[in-house]
């Protein structure tokens, strides 16, 4: 029943980010940045570098998504608050959870499509030089929980405002807080505390494992897999979709 | 908030402290033990005083709010009301335990093909053998990372574990730990182990488990880029050096026109020098006689404090006097051990150090060998010239060549022969290591210098003797003679990849007359650097390249934004005739 | 089919619905007749399980509305005020849609079948946002009525039509409530009294009358309240009305003073018309008061207007979704006070209120 409901409203927000004009722009900027920047470097290293240096388009997505993950997402709940909508969604025999976990999988299954073209750049590189396929393996699949995790984090704030605008640049902040958490982690573990160092530095390494770029940018995206980067990754879209549908209960219980 | 109309809530009776505001700080303080738990490494007060006040905030509410308790245990609060932030918060705190306990399973896997963050097989048959030599000492891998190098620390976790499972014991016991250090936090520590932060050191675990300082190797992982060994060997090599931490002690004679450690040249000996000082940690000096024995002496011979020594000749094309040959002699005859290379004796009217009337005797009477004046030419087995006899047979009962394959060879360049007593002295042995053809024949050093090189048929010819050791098993004494210098020279390293194992033999000739070879139970793995696939430069022709402009600029973008006009203009096709 | 009791709501300080208790029954067109603002839209949110009451109970088809919500969902088929739809949809997708959210079989042909129950049969294909006003009422009527639910609630479902489209509406609604059990909310009463088998009035969150329009109107008529207009001093006037046996009460009002019978069935006209002319004074005027529900309706909301105001005050300080809809519910409590004299200038009100919705639409393509 629950999946019936999930699959529902999965189809239905789907179908309307691959009818929406806006989707397909988005998707053009970024793979005409992407090719940009991938056809300069292929020109420029060239017999110089391994193949794999080129594989960082991922990367490069994960990046970007402070942007492209709030733009994605701002309108899911937003405008179903605006409009209404979920005033009818939420007296119907359905759980919060199912509503949100199907536009949740609508979203990321967008994104995936926007990561899975990112594959052709790869296929390139087959062709030119020998990548490591493993090491693929790690970037790709990184990107592809980093990005969810963007994803359902930038959802909380589509839940809290009606306003699509506020929801994105609120979730942009928030993307680019959990990205810079490595630099503010540096910045703590500089601190000139001697009486208590190992406070400072076990206060730097929490801060730094809240961060995104700690579970990607150093161990998947180099190839190598670890089970707490996976574990950090699920239990943030967890825990970031646990949140929203508690907004959206607490929404409707104030309304 | 389940007071009715009908009862209007006394204001009054209203709690001093509004209930949400201690499940606030209740949440609040969950959340700081929870900090505490996972990144300090003592729970501490911190942690238990949070802890406990959130036990007496969450107490609290419950007496204050009585009716707010009981709707929790009912459930209708635990999805509405202020209740539901901590019910938020909880649910948080599971996920946070959750995830530290999977953080400290440790779980990892190297992705990459090139096994980029996993041992290679050499390094890991090192390691087995730092394992389960009981003459390893325990040691510990102390990496100076800093806060920015955070990434780097990650990664080489993976490294160092697989270090760790590789060098524990079959019965369980690791002889490697690895430890963080933020050089920033510890300046003493960068001072004492005299390291960049960056760096890593080896260091040995004294039995008390302190670290000893004394007996430490550096590791810089940047070595690669300016041509050194990468990160993996440059480890291994740093974790056999110091595991291989015996005394052992290495001095070169110097002698009239021999090989110099110093000389980084074609005619030095730097490559055994580093090796034996870099890899295992010898000490390694050149010597002249009279610092050997005279009254300035700095070093002991027949020091029973050393694991391992050994006198090295490396040529010399005069003979020495008599006094500095009795400092070898009784050198050797105490136990000491020998390794002559025969200087061919071209500069000095064809005396050499080693073909001379002194040092012949001696080792005639004592050993029952000798270098013979004649020099050994090749015509059916050599490299380029006659003058360069190669040998491909070695002895397989010694440890020196026991490793030789069927491809291997080692050149000599205008050797001395050897000759061996028909009866040899009491206790000693002789082993032949290396061979000339069947064809070889010999001059004289004088014809030699004739530039005579065809053999005539006055020669003798046959099979002679290229190399040989001989051991004295009362004294102990180990004698390791090789017709010419040129196998221990660095001009002769760089053709070990074609089989040519020159170095190799003088190599282990110095580690078989020590004894350290036993020192590490088994042989020691040979260490090298992998070359995968992956790491070759891509190649793309101009046309490739033209190609793959296109894809990326033209056909993936704009076929995108080609989908998605159609698209847009087909739903709007069908909204129009409603 | 759905009972109430004791029903409170309350938005932090604010309370919304102060112990509400009434019972709806099936086959029954059930008024919920209120100004807005008045908690209505509140109770029917949380009828349909929206929202969770702060206490009470209240059970639909049987089940608690709280604790068996879903159960409860199942059942009931709800058109929200605003009637949110998905604009970019087709109607029969929309439908479709909300089938399989229920969990439906057959979606397409329930879906098909509503649509011709409403009369939308020719624009199922549309889009909702080409649909107008009275076109989208009936879809989400359509939507009530898909997974042919045992309990109706509609939120006002006339607000914003045409006279005609009314007129369609409340036709639909009597004929559903033959065999549905059906709550409708409205604060026009005329509307309440065409429609409507069972009226619940309610004001400032608490119901102030109950019963059938006939029982009510009767209800009001037994209670025999007396105008008095004579020449003569009010004062001394109101001493000796109150003074006759018959009479509870007496008090001044604009036209004259009114007198309200100790017994209901005793009718004081005689006595009081005695006593105006044994003092002298010339007897203008004696009729019963209120005999139309509108002057009911208009009574007993007038009464708590000025705690009304209060309570806006705070719901806007108050601030948020909830806050904003009070305070518009009160300033358009005096508006309502008004026109609510003449349907006609309501409606016209209405229709202000549709052009100012095609207005926010045109903005926002």
């Amino acid at each position: 029943m629950i999946l019936r409901q999930i699959w529902a409203v999965y189809k239905r927000e789907l179908g309307l980010y691959f009818r929406s004009p806006i989707a397909y722009a988005v998707a053009f900027a970024l793979l005409l940045l992407f090719g940009l920047i991938f056809s300069s470097n292929v020109s420029q290293l060239n017999n110089r570098a391994p193949a794999d240096n080129l594989n960082f388009i991922p990367s490069l997505l994960t990046f970007l998504m402070f942007l492209v993950g709030p733009l994605m997402t701002m309108r899911l709940l937003a405008e179903e608050n605006r409009e209404g909508t979920i005033e009818l969604l939420m007296t119907l025999p359905m759980s919060e959870t199912a509503f949100i976990v199907g536009k949740f999988f609508a979203v990321w299954t967008y994104y995936s499509v926007v990561l899975g073209l990112t594959l052709v750049y790869y296929l390139v590189l087959t062709t030119i030089g020998v990548p490591d396929h493993g090491r693929a393996l790690g970037v790709y699949l990184g990107a592809w929980l980093y990005g969810g995790t963007v994803l359902a984090v930038t959802m909380i704030w589509s839940a809290i405002t009606e306003d699509q605008i506020v929801a994105a640049f609120l979730g942009a902040a928030t993307v680019l807080v959990l990205y810079l958490a490595d630099l503010a982690a540096q910045f703590v573990n500089n601190l000139s505390f001697t009486e208590n160092p190992e406070f400072i530095t076990g206060l730097a390494n929490g801060i730094r494992e809240l961060g995104l770029t700690a579970h990607y940018n150093s161990t998947m995206f180099v190839g190598v897999i670890r089970a707490e980067d996976i574990a950090y990754f699920i239990f943030m879209i967890i825990a970031a979709l646990f949140i929203t549908t508690r907004i959206v209960e607490t929404r409707r219980w104030r309304a | 908030m389940t007071t009715n109309p009908e009862t209007p809530v006394n204001p009054e009776n209203e709690p001093f402290i509004p209930p949400n505001i201690l499940l606030g700080l209740a949440a609040l303080g969950l959340t700081v033990a929870l900090f505490v738990r996972l990144t300090q490494p003592q729970f501490g007060v911190i942690g238990w005083g949070t802890l406990a006040f959130t036990v007496l905030a969450l107490a609290a509410w419950a007496v204050l709010a009585p009716e707010q308790a009981r709707e929790f245990m009912r459930g209708r609060a635990l999805r509405f009301g202020g209740v539901s932030v901590f019910v938020t918060v909880l649910v948080l705190a599971v996920l946070v335990v959750s995830y530290g306990f999977i953080k400290d399973r440790g779980w990892r896997a190297d992705l990459t093909e090139s096994e980029e963050f996993t041992l290679t097989e050499d390094a890991r048959a090192a390691m087995r053998v730092v394992a389960n030599d009981p003459n390893v000492p325990p040691m510990r891998i102390l990496a100076f990372y800093g806060g920015d190098q955070a990434d780097r620390r990650d990664q080489d976790t993976v490294l160092f574990e697989d270090y760790i499972e590789a060098a524990t014991s079959d019965a369980g016991v690791a002889k490697l730990s690895y430890q963080f250090v933020d050089p920033d936090r510890n300046p003493t520590q960068v001072e004492l182990y005299g390291v960049l932060p960056g760096q890593l050191v080896v260091v040995e675990i004294n039995p008390d488990g302190t670290e000893n300082i004394e007996n430490k190797q550096v590791v810089d992982p940047n070595a690669a880029q300016f041509g050194g060994p990468d990160f993996q060997t440059s480890l291994t090599n740093a974790i056999l050096r110091v595991g291989a931490s015996g005394d052992f002690r290495a001095y070169f004679l110097s002698v009239q026109d021999g090989l110099e450690l110093d000389d980084e040249g074609d005619e030095g000996l730097s490559i055994i020098r580093d090796s034996l000082v870099d890899r295992f940690g010898w000490n390694v000096q050149q010597l002249t006689a009279v610092q050997l024995s005279g009254p300035q002496s700095t070093v002991t011979l027949n020091d029973p404090a050393a694991d391992g020594e050994v006198l090295i000749v490396p040529g010399g094309s005069e003979a020495l006097r008599d006094s500095d040959l009795q400092t070898i002699i009784d050198y050797v005859d105490a136990g000491g051990n020998l390794i002559i290379f025969a200087d061919l004796g071209a500069e000095n009217d064809g005396e050499s150090l080693a073909t001379a009337e002194n040092m012949g005797r001696w080792l005639w009477d004592a050993f029952g060998v000798r270098f013979s004046q004649e020099v050994v030419l090749d015509q059916s087995l050599s490299l380029q010239t006659p003058i360069q006899p190669a040998s491909v047979e070695f002895s397989d009962s010694n440890y020196i060549t026991a490793s030789f394959g069927g491809q291997d060879a080692v050149v000599f360049f205008a050797p001395h022969a050897l000759e061996i007593a028909d009866t040899l002295p009491t206790n000693v042995s002789v082993t032949e290591l290396a061979f000339s053809s069947d064809q070889a024949y010999s001059k004289t050093l004088e014809e030699l210098l004739n530039e005579e090189i065809n053999p005539t048929d006055s020669d003798p010819t046959g099979r002679f003797v290229l190399a040989l050791v001989a051991e004295n098993s009362a004294t102990g004494a180990r004698v390791v003679l090789f017709g010419s210098t040129n196998l221990a020279s660095n001009g002769w390293a760089q053709a070990s990849s074609l089989g040519v194992r020159n170095i190799d033999m003088a190599f282990n000739a110095i580690v078989w007359v020590t004894g350290f070879n036993d020192f590490f139970v088994e042989q020691i793995p040979r260490v090298e650097e992998s070359f995968d696939p992956q790491d070759a430069p891509f190649a793309a022709t101009q046309q490739e390249i033209r190609n793959i402009n296109v894809l990326t600029l033209l056909v993936l973008p704009f076929g995108v934004l080609l989908i998605g006009v159609l698209v847009w203009w087909f739903s709007r096709e069908r909204a129009q005739p409603a | 089919m759905i009972e109430v009791r004791n029903l409170v709501k309350k938005y932090g300080e604010v309370t919304a619905v102060r112990g509400i208790s009434f019972d709806a029954k099936p086959g029954q067109v059930t008024g919920f007749l209120g100004p807005n603002g008045a908690g209505k839209t509140t109770t029917m949110r949380m009828l349909t399980g929206f929202m969770p009451p702060t206490s009470g109970k209240a059970t639909v088809a049987g089940y608690d509305v709280f604790e068996q919500s879903m159960e409860v969902r199942k059942r009931v088929g709800y058109l929200p005020e605003s009637v949110p739809l998905y604009r970019d949809m087709t109607a029969r997708n929309y439908l479709m849609y909300m089938g399989e959210i229920r969990g439906l079989k057959n979606v397409r042909a329930k879906a098909d079948d509503v649509l011709e129950r409403v009369g939308l049969t020719r624009r199922a294909q549309s889009r909702i946002r080409t649909l107008s006003k009275g076109m989208r009422q009936r879809v989400g009527l359509a939507q009530a009525l898909l997974h042919d639910p045992q309990v109706l609630i509609l939120d006002e479902p006339t607000i914003g039509l045409d006279p005609i489209q009314v007129l369609e509406i409340r036709d639909v609604v009597r004929q559903l409530g033959r065999d549905h059990t059906l709550l409708f909310s409205t604060h026009i009463l005329s509307e309440a009294e065409q429609v409507c088998d069972n009226l619940v009035i309610i004001n400032q969150g608490q119901i102030v009358a109950e019963g059938s329009p006939a029982q009510l109107r009767a209800e009001l008529e037994r209670g025999g309240r007396v105008l008095v207009r004579a020449e003569g001093p009010v004062e001394q006037m109101i001493a000796a009305v109150s003074a006759i046996p018959t009479v509870a009460h007496a008090e001044a009002a604009v036209e004259g003073v009114v007198v309200t019978p100790r017994d209901a069935n005793v009718d004081p006209r005689p006595e009081i018309a005695q006593v105006v002319v044994q003092n002298g004074w010339r007897l203008v005027e004696l009729r019963p008061l209120a005999v139309n529900l509108e002057e009911i309706f208009l009574e007993l909301t007038r009464q708590v207007a000025p705690a009304a105001e209060e309570a806006s005050e705070r719901a806007d300080a108050d601030g948020g979704e909830g806050g904003d809809e009070a305070g518009e519910g009160a300033r358009e409590d005096g508006a309502r006070e008004d026109g609510a004299r003449e349907d006609g200038a309501r409606e016209d009100g209405a229709r202000e209120d549709g052009a100012r919705e095609r207005e926010d639409e045109e903005a926002k393509s």
